[in-house]
């Protein structure tokens, strides 16, 4: 109970602060010009506390969104309690599964008559929706909270009778509960923290040859227009945007382990298995660089600053990769810090191809397993990695480029 | 075990598991066997495919053949099969019965350490006896929700009574403890598993105490007393509901977590967890340091990778050349694989005698998990048996059709009738189009298959080794008074056309049964519809199941069908002539199973007619198929026979309507016969003449399953490193799992090294038997 009050008084006093930035911003309170103001008026931090709220809001809704979506099947038996409960008796089977729906915390036990009386038997609801929304929500926000971490079933050596205690309690900052199917009693936490350094090691690869790859190609595409590496550039982009991912992943597995015989089964051990998801994902999104820093440099050499640099007598070099490709670069800066941070989400069909245990595969994984904590807790890290992603990148995309500004008026 | 679901793809990566006759076309030259390979490379590594991977290993709990096939290599049991397939002492060192053989003292092997996942023996701890009795504890305790719980209720004295009392005590825990034991023992009684139960024999139930385990730690005893003797109960050992549990180290962990991940378990069998990465995708074993048998461990690291969703059919052995995995089984559906290793650069090569060098062709007996078409004769109405039919395509009243068709079904002859119509021809189509040779490989013609149980008979004054399919075969001649070999041919596996009756033959036993429907209950109206549940999610299988469907209804009515055109349009396409009148019984295929989950949820709610299912033993006697069509018995939910109406005064069996009066008696006979079998324990060759003579009936006059196909069996083409017969295997059980004494070669065996090394395990067996 104290932790609850001290998490929504943290919530009350986050709540509390966004209305006063807000209100600040706003010249309704605080109009006198102290560093507090000037600190909160800032447009990059009012910017920032605004996306940040945003962030949470969107947040908040896909985690809403997958709640009601996965218990929109409201038939729990059919999804839950299919061929585990082939061997049990009959007239055990119903209570059985409403014993393991309840752990789940789908279901809760309640009694339609006097609990004592003898012919008063235990009934299973569902648990309102809204219920179980509150109570992951109150779990997933970052404030320190005590969860249980281990169950124990503990027997009244008097009544014989058996509950489920919590044995084991400790403080958490951010709690995604634990997987009931897929890898059964582990913390969703601990599995989101192994497979994410996973995905990353061979995602940041694929970004650095694909950045390595698809510069150069762009800037000599952009160099030498309409001519023969332009045209050649151009029908790799467009051979392999056309093929769907799927059929080019297939293709270029079946061309690494028929015709090169390389080694195809990603083996954390053998930095040679890294190769074929690398040039994979690297080749497929070399495409899209190299178009875009085409394109970004050809319009900047219309620019009237090239212009000026030309009539000044500039090496075409120079203005090239002086001049061109450092203005040329800056819109594709926010692409490349969001690819980074997406490292850590990895992919589905990639890890799938090359049996890379990473985090893509998982969430497919636990869908076909009916894990429901585990897609909903993967659901919550994907949206804040792709939020938090996007935020870093304008933020960074700000800070590298002057005339970026955050405020409307200007 | 579990029944099983249809395989929806056949994974060409095995342990090459096999037994059988030897290979005419291998010319072995100057190879004898196992020593002449003693100066080859071996490999320190060994590499393979798992299509699952596993979601616990906490053994009490799980009965899930993905989990348990890794716990059998981390913990052992009190018993494992050798590589002969005998019972041979493991952790139980050796073992007695009383002299009623129905209680068994084992003699637990002493000093054999827990040891952690990296390797440390933990507290120096040894196993104890009682660590078998924790785990039991925690396995019949209903609260854990224990999958295998089932294995040791079968059998131990007692383990029945304690389950359901901790089920029923769950159940009642609001109620004051007298009224509680009050409830629990009335419905104890009620469900007859312990007449004449008391307020006052609950509180004893409710004690593990009294369940037929004890322990002695310091003399290192473990007895188990069983209700009744059952010689087969060794065979039960292997799996993971008898292994033990270190209750300190599960303590510390909580039960919750044990077997959550590598470091929440502990080991005593032949390796260690070294690796399961969170994403399932891989796990890597390494050898025990402290292994009680370590000396029969001999390749250091075993890897699992998880198979790929949406492989090619090449995939295997694309994988095996590039040097990741050590074995592939070929497919005829993998062509490029096929004509480089079958056929041959000429052509020449077949399955029986494959081109390349390395290529063996294995004749196998089969995995032992039998398939069958049954038929559901009490299909629920409601929406559970509704579940997404397809029936309403065809009918307008679907609870109308399903109670007809129930009606239908209540008499064996009808049953009979339908099952032996079954084109199953058409349905062998979907293991190979081309191949008529691999496709009649998959048939059997008997519910237990063959190799399966076996005796010791005597025989010309020696005693020789006898299979349970003989006991069959004479069964059937006897019955119909045929020769030996006219019925070993009629029973025998990989005959597709033994059950095959002829177009006339099928369309008058329909009729004539439909004649006796019209007499014996003139409410059934025609046609009958019979809802088969098949993988209709996928469009190559169910292209099968509707050429097999439509072949079936064909055989049955002598009418061409189009699946896709609703009774009612027949006139359309056959004219004036063809009338509903004209179609008897029709299969219709549910179209509406959209997904994996469709497809269990009818199965788990029945939600058919007619279906596809196998079924895994649990134990290396016949009883364990036969007892699945008792009343009541294990998959009488599916067959619609799950009740157990017993008279009080005589505790036989009372029809409660479900089943014709005829059919009643049919079963009575059925099941008084297995019980008969069951009881005779002495002579086992009488045994299973007993149980032969319930299966042939079961076969012939109940009518309600059909045997249909089991995997592995006849030639297998495979190239492969692994020297085999080196490890662990048993038709029944885990041991086909363990990896204990794999061997590896850094190259692939040639089909003489493989023909040598079969007709080596086959005299070794044979003299292992003796």
């Amino acid at each position: 109970m104290g932790t609850m009050i001290l998490g929504y008084t943290i919530i009350a006093l986050i709540v509390c602060l966004v209305v006063f930035v807000v209100l600040v911003n706003h010249n309704i309170i605080m109009k006198s010009d102290n560093w507090v103001r000037r600190f909160i008026t800032n447009p990059l931090t009012y910017y920032s506390l605004k996306r940040i709220g945003s962030s949470l809001i969107s947040i908040m809704l896909a985690v809403a969104i997958t709640f009601v979506l996965l218990r929109s099947n409201k038939n729990f038996h059919a999804v839950f309690c299919t061929g585990w409960l082939d061997k049990f008796p009959n007239d055990a089977k119903d209570y059985t599964c409403n014993v393991y729906l309840s752990n789940l915390g789908l279901k809760e036990m309640y009694y339609n008559c006097d609990p004592t009386s003898e012919s008063c038997e235990a009934s299973f609801r569902d648990v309102p929706m809204i219920v179980q929304l509150l109570k992951y929500y109150y779990n997933i926000l970052p404030f320190p909270k005590e969860v249980c971490m281990q169950l124990s079933y503990e027997v009244d050596e008097v009544t014989n009778v058996g509950e489920w205690v919590c044995a084991n309690k400790e403080w958490t900052l951010f709690d995604l509960g634990v997987s009931s199917a897929y890898r059964k009693g582990v913390a969703i936490t601990k599995i989101v923290a192994q497979t994410m350094p996973v995905s990353f090691r061979w995602g940041i690869w694929a970004i650095l040859l694909d950045t390595m790859l698809g510069y150069p190609l762009g800037i000599f595409m952009a160099k030498y227009k309409d001519r023969f590496i332009d045209k050649l550039g151009k029908a790799y982009i467009i051979v392999l945007d056309s093929i769907p991912g799927l059929v080019y992943y297939y293709v270029l597995l079946v061309f690494f382990s028929t015709v090169l015989h390389w080694k195809t089964i990603y083996n954390p051990d053998d930095p040679m298995t890294l190769l074929p998801p690398v040039l994979t994902t690297a080749f497929a999104g070399m495409t899209g660089t190299a178009y875009w820093v085409r394109r970004y440099m050809l319009n900047e050499f219309s620019s009237d600053y090239v212009k000026f640099a030309r009539a000044k007598g500039l090496s075409e070099n120079r203005i090239l990769f002086i001049h061109i490709l450092r203005n040329a670069i800056v819109p594709l800066s926010r692409s490349f810090v969001t690819s980074i941070i997406a490292c850590l989400i990895g992919s589905f069909f990639i890890e799938n191809i090359y049996n890379i245990g990473g985090f893509g595969g998982i969430l497919i994984s636990a869908l076909n397993a009916e894990d429901y904590t585990m897609v909903q807790g993967l659901v919550v890290i994907t949206a804040i990695i792709s939020v938090v992603s996007y935020l870093i990148s304008d933020i960074s995309m700000a800070i590298a480029d002057p005339r970026i500004s955050f405020t409307a008026d200007e | 075990m579990n029944k099983c679901k249809i395989l929806i793809s056949l994974l060409a990566v095995t342990m090459l598991a096999s037994c059988g006759g030897g290979n005419q076309y291998v010319d072995l030259g100057n190879i004898n066997g196992y020593a002449d390979l003693a100066s080859l490379e071996r490999k320190d590594t060994f590499s393979t495919y798992v299509s699952t991977m596993p979601s616990t290993l906490n053994s009490a709990t799980t009965n899930q053949q993905e989990d348990s096939q890794h716990i059998v290599n981390f913990v052992d049991g009190l018993v494992e099969n050798d590589r002969f397939g005998n019972i041979v002492p493991s952790l139980g060192e050796s073992w007695e019965t009383n002299a009623a053989k129905d209680t068994y003292t084992f003699h637990i092997r002493k000093n054999v350490p827990w040891v952690t996942w990296d390797g440390q023996q933990y507290k120096d701890k040894t196993v104890k006896p009682s660590d078998f009795y924790t785990s039991a504890r925690y396995a019949l305790n209903f609260d854990n929700l224990a999958e295998g719980y089932y294995l040791l209720a079968l059998i131990i004295d007692g383990a029945n009574e304690y389950w359901q009392a901790t089920f029923l005590n769950s159940q009642f825990k609001n109620l004051s403890e007298n009224i509680r034991y009050s409830r629990i023992a009335t419905r104890l009684n009620e469900m007859g598993i312990t007449p004449g139960c008391t307020a006052k024999d609950v509180e004893k139930i409710l004690k593990f105490e009294r369940v037929g385990i004890s322990y002695d730690d310091a003399a290192m005893t473990l007895t188990y007393k069983l209700k009744q003797r059952a010689d087969y109960f060794p065979t039960m050992l292997t799996y993971s509901a008898y292994l033990p549990m270190q209750e300190e180290f599960v303590s510390s962990v909580g039960f919750n977590n044990f077997g959550s991940d590598k470091d929440k378990i502990l080991y005593c069998g032949a390796y260690l967890l070294d690796e399961w990465d969170p994403a399932g995708t891989r796990m890597v074993y390494k050898k025990n340091p402290y292994y009680w048998d370590k000396d029969h461990v001999t390749t250091s690291t075993l890897i699992f990778n998880k198979l790929p969703t949406n492989i090619r059919s090449d995939y295997a052995h694309e994988q095996y050349k590039s040097g990741q995995i050590d074995s592939f089984v070929l497919t005829d559906a993998d062509v490029d694989g096929w004509n480089e290793y079958v056929l041959g650069k000429d052509g020449t090569g077949t399955l029986e005698n494959p081109a390349h060098p390395n290529a063996f062709s294995n004749y196998g007996e089969g995995s032992k998990s039998p398939f069958i078409y049954y038929l559901n004769q009490n299909r629920e109405t409601n929406s559970q048996g509704t579940y997404n039919t397809s029936l309403r395509n065809y009918v307008d009243n679907v609870e109308a059709s399903i109670t007809n068709t129930n009606k239908a079904l209540k008499y064996s002859y009808f049953r009979q009738a339908v099952l032996n119509s079954l084109d199953l021809e058409a349905y062998y189509l979907r293991f190979s189009v081309d191949n008529e040779q691999i496709r009649s490989q998959y048939a059997i013609n008997t519910y237990t298959p063959r190799d399966f149980a076996k005796t010791m008979v005597e025989k010309d004054g020696q005693l020789v080794e006898k299979d349970y399919f003989d006991f069959l075969c004479e069964e059937y001649a006897s019955k119909h008074n045929v020769s030996l070999e006219k019925a070993t041919e009629k029973l025998e596996p990989m005959n597709p056309y033994a059950s095959k009756i002829s177009l006339e033959e099928s369309m008058k036993q329909i009729k004539d049964a439909c004649d006796r429907l019209k007499k014996d209950d003139p409410s059934i109206t025609f046609p009958i519809y019979l809802e088969n549940v098949g993988i209709a999610y996928d469009e190559e299988q169910r292209s099968y199941d509707d050429y097999f469907i439509e072949a079936s209804n064909e055989a049955m009515n002598g009418i061409i069908f189009d699946e896709d055109i609703a009774i009612n349009d027949l006139n359309k396409i056959y004219g004036t002539n063809a009338t509903d009148s004209d179609v008897l019984v029709r299969i219709i295929n549910n179209t509406n199973i959209a997904s994996a989950t469709d497809y269990t949820n009818a199965s788990d709610y029945h939600a058919f007619s007619i279906f596809v299912s196998g079924w895994i033993p649990d134990f290396e006697d016949p009883l364990t198929f036969l007892n699945t069509a008792t009343l009541g018995g294990d998959m009488s939910q599916h067959f619609g026979t799950n009740f157990h109406y017993v008279n009080a005064d005589d505790k036989s069996l009372v029809n409660d309507g479900s089943l014709s009066e005829e059919t009643f008696e049919l079963f009575v006979e059925y099941d008084s016969l297995v019980r008969q079998a069951d009881l005779e324990n002495e002579d086992i060759s009488k045994r299973y003449q007993l149980f032969a003579k319930a299966e042939i009936m079961l076969l012939e006059e109940m009518g309600i399953l059909r045997p249909l196909y089991m995997t592995g069996l006849g030639y297998q083409v495979s190239v492969s490193n692994i020297i085999p017969y080196r490890t662990p295997r048993a038709g029944y059980g885990t041991s086909n799992d363990k990896y204990k004494g794999l061997e590896v070669l850094k190259q692939a065996l040639t089909k003489q090294q493989r023909q040598a090394l079969k007709n080596e395990w086959e005299r070794e067996k044979a003299e292992s038997k003796k």
